[in-house]
Formats: C-alpha cells, structure tokens, sequence
C-alpha cells in the first residue's frame, strides 16, 4: 500500500479536534469522544440567550458591496431584503433597483452583461433525432434580462452577521478590479431612467 | 402533433430572446475572465456539480494544485453557462479547515475499543483492525452479517466497485444506497409501469411544453437551473401554464399561474380525479391505449412499512406482497375510480373544486402538451410508487408520454442516483443495467462479466437501507460501512440508530470527508478524497452521464471512496469469501437451504488459487490492468489511485461496467467519447444518444412503425385477473389502478400538526460540505421551524422564538418563523433537515412505502410548545 507524503499541517488541524471535543449526538449528552462535529450549539438555554439570527440590516443603496469569493462568483446581497422578496412572475424588486436602465454607478451594483446572454441552440453534430438534438451553439444578447437570471435569490442570497464560520483554507486572486461589470454611462440629464420593468403579466386561474 | 412543427416553435422561441447580434461562445462569461490577467496560470478544465440530481456542468480553475473559481460550463446543454448559487460555490467545499486528513480510530489503552476516544491512526491500523472486525462476524454468521450503506453520491466507479466487492467478492446482498430514501419509489413505478428503470423524457421537455406541473417538487429551490429553464419559458412564452401542487406555498408557487395546496397524502385521491375526468369527459386517447396499454391494479392492505408490532400494522394482510398486481379490465379500472368525484377530492383535499377542475381541464386537453415533475413529494410517501403509477396513468391515458414536451417526468434528487445507486444497482435486489439478483439469467451473465464461478452471486434479496438499520438494532447486521453519506443524521427515527449503533455488538465505519454526525456514531473514520480531488462520472435525472477528470490531490492521507474499497478487498483471499457460507433464510432454486455453496472447484478450474485475494480477481486481473496509465485522455491531469495500481483503474471498471448494458437498452459508450463531450443521454447507440425514449424516431430500440415500444422486461406476464392464469404482455406499459390510503400517521389531540422535512435551495443534504461555505452558512445558518401565524400564537410562540418540537420518537428544538420563503398553511410545519443542530429526524417517522421501501419523510404528527430555559 502506498501512502503520500504526511503534511505536518494536518497536525495543527487535527489537535484541536482530538483535544478539544466534547459534543452531543443530536443535543441529548455530551460525550467526550475526541471528534468534533461541526456543532454550535446543542444547549437550549444558549440557544434561547443567544439573538435569532440576524441578517444585515443596512438599507440598499447604503451598504458597501461584499467582495466575491472568486472571479465569477455571484456577489452576495449587503443589504436588507425584507419587504423585497419573494420574486414573483409580474414583481422582481431586485431589478427595478439593479437594471442597469435604473442605475448610475458601479456602486449600484448594476446586473452585468453576462446576464443579457442566451444561449443559441443547434442541432449537435451528425443531426440525429429528427434534428432535435441541440447543444449551445453560442451566446447572443437578448434586450432585457435573460429569463433563466430572472430568480435572483438563486445565486445572491442575504447574508446573517455575527457567525462563528468555520475557516477556510480556500485561496484565489486578490478581486479587486477584477471582473468589473460593464456600465453604462448615466443619461446626460443625470436622472436615473425609469425602471424597465419586464412585461409580463401573471396569470391568475 | 409532428416533430418538425415542435422543432419551429423552439427555434422561434430561441430566435424571439436573442435579439442583438450573434456574440459567440469566445465571449462568454468564462471565456472573458479567463483572459484576464489576475487569473494569468489557471488552468481550466470541465466538470459537473456537486450536489443535485439536475447535473449542471461547471469549469474549474485550478493553479498551483488548488481550486481558484468555478464557472458554469457555458457549452453544457443542462444549464448553459450558468450554475445557482450552490454550483459556483463548489469552488469552496473542499477547503473548510476541519477536513479529514487522517483515518481516526476509537482506542482505548492504545487498541481498538467500542468507547474508546478517537485517536489519529494509519491506514495500515485502520485496515487492520476493520478486516479484524469484519472477518470475525463474516467468519461466525455469513455474508449476512456484514453491510455496506452507499450513496447517490458515489461516483459510478465507486459504486460499481462497492456492488462488485460485495456481491461477487463478500457473495453478499446488504448493500443499499441513501438513493433508497430518495429515488426508491420511482424506481419500482418505472420498473412495475414500463418494465424499466428511468425516465422516458429529457430536460428538452421544458422548452417543448405548453404546461409545466410540479407535484410535490419544489424545483425553484431543490432543483434551481431546471427552474430556471422553465422560468426563462414562462417569461419568453407567457402562454406557458406553470402549476404547483404542494402541501405549502413555496418559492416554486411565486411564479405560478395556479397553486394548488392540498392534505398530506391527498394527491392519491387527485390523481384519481383527474383520472375520472379523462374517462368520464370520454377524451382518452383510445388508440394509443389500445395499442400500448393494458389496465392492472394490485393489494390494498399492505402496511406501511414499519416493524410489525406497530399498531398502523395490525390487520394488513397482504404485508410483505405488497408488490404483486394482475390485470383488469376498462371497466373495472373506470369503476375504481368512480368515488373521485370533484366534490369528495376537494373535500379530502382541501383544494376548491374550481381549482381541481382547472387542473383537469389541462391534463384533459389533447391538444395541450404537459409535462409533470415530481421529486419528494411522491417518492417519499407510504404510497410512493402507487402515486408514481398514478402520475402514468393520467398521462397514458392522454398518450402524453415519450413525446417532446409530453410526459411524466420523476426528477432525482442525487447527483448520480440515477447513474450510480440505480444505473449500477447498488441496491440489496438488484444487479446492474436493470439485472436483478434474484434472477438465474440475470447471476449469470454478471458471473460471466466478472469472471467469477457460476453460483457465486446470492440469490437472495439482501437488506434494504431501512431493514439494515433494523438489522442492526437486533443485531443481525454487526459490520456497517456507511459511504459518501450521513445514515445518523439521515434516517427517519434516528434515535433509534443512534443508539443501536453505539450501545450493540458492532462496528461502524464511515468514509467522510469532513467529521459528520455519523463519523461521532462510528468506531473508524476514514478520510475520503471530495469530487474535484478524483476522477469520476455522474449519471442525471435526464439519463445523461457526464465524466470528469481529477483537478487535485486529495489533502493530507485522504483517499478517493474507490480507494478505500479496494484496499480493502487486498485483505481477503478468495478461500475465505467462496467456501460454503450460511445464510438465513436462502431458499432459491438450485441452492440449499440457507447455504450459499463453496464455489473453489470451479474457481481452481477457471485457474484460481484459494489464496488469491479479492483485489486479485476483482480488481487486479488482465482485463483490467490492460488500462494503462498515465493515459493520454488525461491531458496532464493527475490520477493519484490510478499511480497507486499502476494501471487506469478508472477507465477499466467503466469498460468493464457498460459490458452490462450494450444492447438491452442501457447502451454507454467508451470511457474517453465521455471526456470529449458535454455528457450523454442512455441508450447510446451508434454515438447517438436518445432523448426520448419509448418512441419511434427518437429510440432506437423503437421499430419502424411501431409508433411507441415500452420494451422494458421487467414484470410484463402478470397473471389474468386476481389469482388468474399469467399472461405476458411484452411492449405494452400498464396503467394503475390505485386507491387513496389513511396516512401511516395523521395529527391526533396530543400531536395535533403535520410535520414535514425538506431541503432549502443554500445546503445540500446534511450539510456537512455546504456549512463550511461561509456564503452558503451566513444565507441560511440554522433550521428554522416554518410555521403558521396563528399556529404559533396559539402556542404562544412567534417569530423568532425557540420552539420545542416532539413527536412519539424524540424532541428537537428551533426558533420559529412565520415568513419567508416557505409559506405553511394552519396545521403543518416545515424544517429542513440540514442542520445538525436541529437533528429533525428524531422526530420523523420511519413508515415506508411497502413497495419501494422508501421513508416517508414528508408526514408524521408533532407537537409544539415554547421552551423555557
């Protein structure tokens, strides 16, 4: 059998875990068994002491954008949502603040061209299936929002303050001025442009 | 309808969105940012997700042997570039700081001990000791006593490689995967409607339809890119009718047209209406039905599962044949479903009549293409595969099946249930390519493509997932090996387990990557390698299997699950395992009773010796070790497994795995086609994938002329009648007649709410990758009890509250909310089961389909009170 190399690391991760381990299966009693569940909190008592959790409350257009994790990565919402969601069919809050028709700056946090992109589809190679077999053929750009970025909770989620988060050894380029998304230059008259809101009506059965 | 004219209406669609100029792959999202100069050493590469049954296909960047960013693969034909917030977060879920790195053992006084503290150990102790242990019950009581616990999750060579090591190595049957809990019920409705396992139609259904309907799915959060497909069709053809039918108003029903919130366990009696509807509106499709159908039913009191002392047990009679139906005819079948009027199922159900009958009115509408989804909801139900059934059956009788845009569409919840758990037959009955153990054609083919001796493989039907946990609390299953997933935190009822697993005479093994719930439950932990650190395949809802290749090396001494199996099979010789072997119960023709027969003559004449091991004869042989590695399909990419064999172990067991499937409709093509391309939909057939199958001139297996062929073998002679001669009806799918059914558990005075479990869009399963994201922990830190208003005023509780919740099996608290997302109506809860900080499967219930065998997870009876601290 062979073994790779052993990283001393291991150790420093490892160490805490075996010392340091007195955690419940499920919350009922604690057992000292040297592996640390991911746990952070099994006591009721805490539990009730503790504040529920609380998601950043700064109103939008006043937070400080979150850096992304990584090139590409959807940027995760600064701000307070409520009253904002759920996104419906007819009603996408998200936008009427975040299309880049209603936004001035960078700071607003405009919806970035990638998101104007569909997908053209053509039959794959060797036309099977009557021709129905399609892949992606290229991307064009469409005049408003592409309807598959439309559920925007999908990938920008509210974030909670005041967590224990467990570290990460994750580690990619420094952001900053990387993948600025495109903006367009603000109206001569400096006013924002009305809203552009999508067409459609809901149907109500 | 014609294929042409289904074809022009996409392209128009597709034409209508894309307005501006052509733009080109060069310029999409990833391409741009792998230009930039930030990024200037990335390498990247394609891939799949991690974690849903949709299948999305990512890039990953990788410098310096660690993951910088992922992407959504904008050539893949699932989700065209884009990923939800999950998939771009694959980039971050191998690196939470508490990784795995080392095997850990329970000693005590420097050996193994049952309450011993977990102690670093190498891999040679921890295989050690696990062979120790195994063999001692292997050796005393069979290959009974031993079981593995595998995954949905399990790369296809990982689970291939389980199933082979178990069932041709261990000659034993206990081997079942979470993919039980998850995709059981679809599996026996597949098997018992079609005669075969998966779905008819693809992912290209949603731009082919007029109607999208979700029973019991919420797509938007447990199926997102899908969701965002039909999303992009409601938007860009409004004439789209979105339906959601569910036991609460969820993110699913914010875009659609009609919402339909129904009793638990009602949607049996709605599908029977909708049933009446068609014969009674007389709008059947008669040809197709007489062509293609026959009519059958089956048993009514068959349980629901549970242990046998259960009260909910008493007087069902047919319990344990629960499986068996027989043919009926036109009238009795519209007889059966005469009491579902629109009246009684809206009294049942709770829907408004208005709204039941706009249901009907799509489903009864020839000229109106439909196309229904279902995940949980149906399959996780004590009638699951009777409500699978029921959902053909509307869309038989409207010939509304295997046709673009037409058809019933059981979406899977697991990234590989479809390829690995069911594709490979990692299940206790079943073999791979739809091969099941209990058939003597079926032995015999697998012994001759696993060069093994003919009466190796056990005839006998091993325990399912439920049953071993049983096994395990009674002490007939003492070896428990629990593989890329959290049995502990998992199963319904998990008080019970917990305890079994730690008070009984056993051994608990778990292959993790990161310390779970059920690495605290087991005695040895193994370190495993995550997605990316590995290669691998995944099979998806839509039948497409997608291949990656290793981007890392795992951390520290983590190995790839292939690994562990492997090594471990080095520590058995073929003389231990092929030697006469009792086994409880075995009744089979050409076998003894109870004894599974020694098989070494024949062994030695195949050129065998008794002191071979498993890995030799398994793992190891000619027709394997001919893989050579490194391999130029690698492209540069490591393969750490594959320099510890010295071959391409990889590519071998793929060869040697599609041999099961070529021409009996589960056709794969060759290991390398996979890497070339974006995945491809089984049966593939001359480099031709199929997308709906079942029907002429997209199925190969379909003839000319034919129009649609439901060739699967399975369970086509069925006897005439109840007790009636058997007759076989080859090429034909049947259409179920099956009633609604008293949940196992309903709200009583004292446990006076329905409780039902679920994912939420942020975490995956357990948790245990997603938690150590924190963009995914800070968007959905903890559990929370989604609860009705004024139930919670009631019990003086609101929003943001603790609440204790406790059903009859044990008590679980979490803080109450009363908005977002989950929207529930008076008299049922809503809690996600991914914090293990709210172990919510303490309280569930674990009754299951009598069928399937799959936990319902959807339906128990709590009650809920404040908590004073």
């Amino acid at each position: 059998m062979r073994i790779r190399n052993f990283h001393p690391w291991i150790f420093v991760i490892l160490l805490p875990l075996v010392l340091g381990a007195t955690v419940a299966i499920g919350g009922d009693e604690e057992v000292d068994d040297g592996l640390d569940v991911w746990y952070r909190s099994t006591d009721i008592a805490a539990l009730n002491e503790a504040p529920p959790t609380a998601y950043i409350e700064d109103d939008a257009g006043e937070s400080e954008l979150i850096e992304r994790a990584f090139p590409g990565a959807p940027p995760q919402i600064p701000h307070t949502t409520e009253g904002m969601l759920p996104i419906l069919g007819d009603e996408n809050e998200c936008l009427e603040c975040h299309h880049p028709d209603n936004t001035s700056s960078k700071k607003d946090a405009p919806v970035p061209e990638s998101h104007f992109q569909v997908p053209v589809l053509g039959a794959g190679e060797g036309e099977s299936q009557a021709g129905m077999l399609w892949t992606v053929k290229s991307y064009s750009k469409a005049d408003d929002v592409a309807g598959s970025r439309y559920n925007c909770v999908m990938c920008h989620t509210p974030q909670a303050t005041g967590l224990t988060l467990m570290p990460t050894t994750f580690e990619t380029v420094v952001l900053s001025e990387v993948e600025a998304p495109p903006v367009e230059s603000p109206p001569a008259d400096g006013k924002k442009k009305k809203k552009k809101k999508k067409k459609k009506k809901k149907k109500k059965k | 309808m014609s294929i042409d004219l289904t074809r022009r209406d996409f392209v128009k669609t597709a034409v209508a969105a894309s307005v501006a100029g052509s733009m080109g792959i060069a310029t999409s999202d990833e391409a741009k940012a792998a230009l930039t100069e930030s990024e200037s050493g990335w390498k990247w590469d394609k891939s799949v997700c991690r974690f849903c049954g949709v299948g999305c296909g990512v890039m990953v960047a990788t410098k310096d042997g660690k993951i910088r960013a992922i992407k959504g693969d904008p050539e893949s034909p699932v989700n065209r570039g884009i990923n939800c917030v999950k998939g771009y977060f694959n980039a971050k879920i191998m690196y939470g700081e508490d990784r795995l790195t080392q095997p850990l053992l329970r000693k005590r006084d420097g050996a193994y001990h049952k309450d011993g503290r977990f102690e670093p150990v190498s891999w040679d102790e921890a295989f050690d000791v696990m062979a120790t242990k195994f063999k001692e019950y292997y050796a005393a009581e069979g290959p009974g006593s031993v079981a593995i616990f595998g995954s949905g999750q399990y790369t296809i060579d990982e689970g291939y490689a389980a199933a082979k090591l178990m069932k041709a190595g261990f000659r034993s049957n206990n081997i079942d995967p979470n993919a039980r809990h998850c995709m059981a019920s679809a599996v026996a409705g597949f098997i018992q409607t079609f005669g075969i396992d998966e779905p008819a139609g693809c992912y290209d259904d949603i731009e082919h339809t007029d109607a999208v309907v979700t029973w019991g799915a919420n797509m938007a959060e447990c199926h997102p890119i899908l969701w965002s497909r039909v999303t992009d069709v409601k938007l860009t053809k409004p004439d789209t009718d979105v339906i959601n039918l569910s036991t609460y108003t969820n993110r699913t029903s914010d875009l659609a047209d009609l919402e339909l919130i129904f009793k638990p366990q009602t949607d049996l009696a709605i599908l029977n209406y909708i049933g009446r509807e068609i014969v009674t509106r007389g709008v059947q499709n008669q040809e197709f039905i007489d062509k293609h159908c026959i009519f059958a039913t089956g048993p009514t009191d068959i349980g629901y599962g549970l242990m046998a002392d259960h009260p909910a047990e008493q007087g069902q009679k047919m319990r344990g044949k629960a499986g068996a139906h027989w043919s009926i005819t036109w009238d009795e079948f519209t007889k059966g479903l005469e009491p579902y009027t629109a009246e009684y199922t809206s009294e049942l159900s709770g829907v408004p009549v208005d709204k039941l009958k706009a249901l009907a009115d799509l489903y009864c509408d020839p000229d109106k293409k439909i196309v229904s989804f279902w995940t949980m909801g149906f399959n996780q139900h004590t009638r699951g595969t009777w409500v699978n059934e029921q959902m053909y059956m509307v869309h038989l009788l409207m010939g509304k099946m295997s046709l673009p845009g037409n058809g019933a569409f059981s979406l899977t919840g697991q990234p590989s249930a479809c390829g690995t758990a069911r594709e490979v037959g990692v299940f206790a009955h079943r073999l791979p390519a739809d091969m099941v153990v209990k058939n003597g054609g079926h032995r015999a083919k697998s012994e001759e493509l696993w060069k093994i001796p003919a009466k190796t493989l056990n005839p006998k039907v091993g325990t399912h997932a439920v049953k071993m946990m049983r096994a395990l609390r009674a002490g007939d299953v003492k070896f428990y090996w629990a593989m890329v997933t959290n049995p502990f935190q998992d199963f319904a009822n998990a008080n019970e387990w917990i305890n079994a697993a730690r008070t009984g005479d056993n051994f608990i093994v778990v292959s993790d990557c990161y310390p779970t719930v059920s690495c605290k439950v087991a005695d040895l932990v193994l370190p495993a390698a995550m997605i990316y650190e590995k290669w691998g395949a995944y099979g998806n809802a839509e039948r497409r299997t997608q291949h990656w290749r290793q981007q890392v090396m795992p951390p520290g001494e983590a190995k790839g699950d292939l690994w562990h199996l492997v090594e471990f099979s080095k520590r058995f010789t073929i003389g231990e395992c092929w030697k006469e072997q009792p086994l409880k119960g075995l009744k089979a023709e050409g076998f003894e009773d109870g004894k599974l027969p020694d098989v070494m003559a024949a062994a030695k004449e195949m050129g065998y010796t008794p002191d071979q091991t498993l890995f030799d004869v398994l793992f190891n042989h000619d027709g394997l070790t001919s893989y050579a590695w490194p391999d130029p399909i690698a492209d540069g990419q490591p393969n750490d497994i594959a320099e510890d064999y010295g071959y391409f172990i990889h590519k071998a067991l793929w060869e040697e795995y599609r041999q099961f499937g070529i021409g009996n409709g589960h056709d794969l093509t060759d290991f390398d086609t996979y890497h070339r391309v974006r995945g491809l939909r089984w049966p593939v057939v001359d480099g031709q994938e199929t997308q709906w199958r079942f029907s002429e001139g997209h199925d190969p297996y379909v003839g000319e002329g034919e129009g649609f062929n439901f060739y699967g073998k399975a369970l086509k002679a069925i006897p005439e009648g109840k007790g009636g001669e058997k007759k076989k009806h080859a090429g034909k799918a049947k259409i179920f007649l099956r009633p609604y059914a008293e949940p196992a558990e309903s709200p009583d005075e004292e446990y006076d709410l329905w409780l039902c479990t679920g994912r939420v869009l942020e975490h995956w399963h357990s948790g245990s990758m997603t938690k150590r994201v924190s963009e995914l922990d800070r968007a959905v830190p903890h559990a929370l009890l989604y609860m009705h208003r004024e139930d919670a005023k009631a019990r003086g509780l609101k929003r943001g509250d603790v609440a204790l919740m406790e059903s009859r099996r044990g008590q679980v608290t979490a803080r109450v909310e009363t908005e977002g997302r989950n929207r529930v109506p008076k008299g049922l809860v809503f809690v996600p089961w991914f914090d293990e900080n709210v172990l919510i499967n303490k309280l569930t219930l674990d009754a299951t389909c009598p069928i399937s065998k799959e936990t319902d997870y959807k339906k128990c009876a709590i009650k809920i009170s404040p908590v004073t601290a």
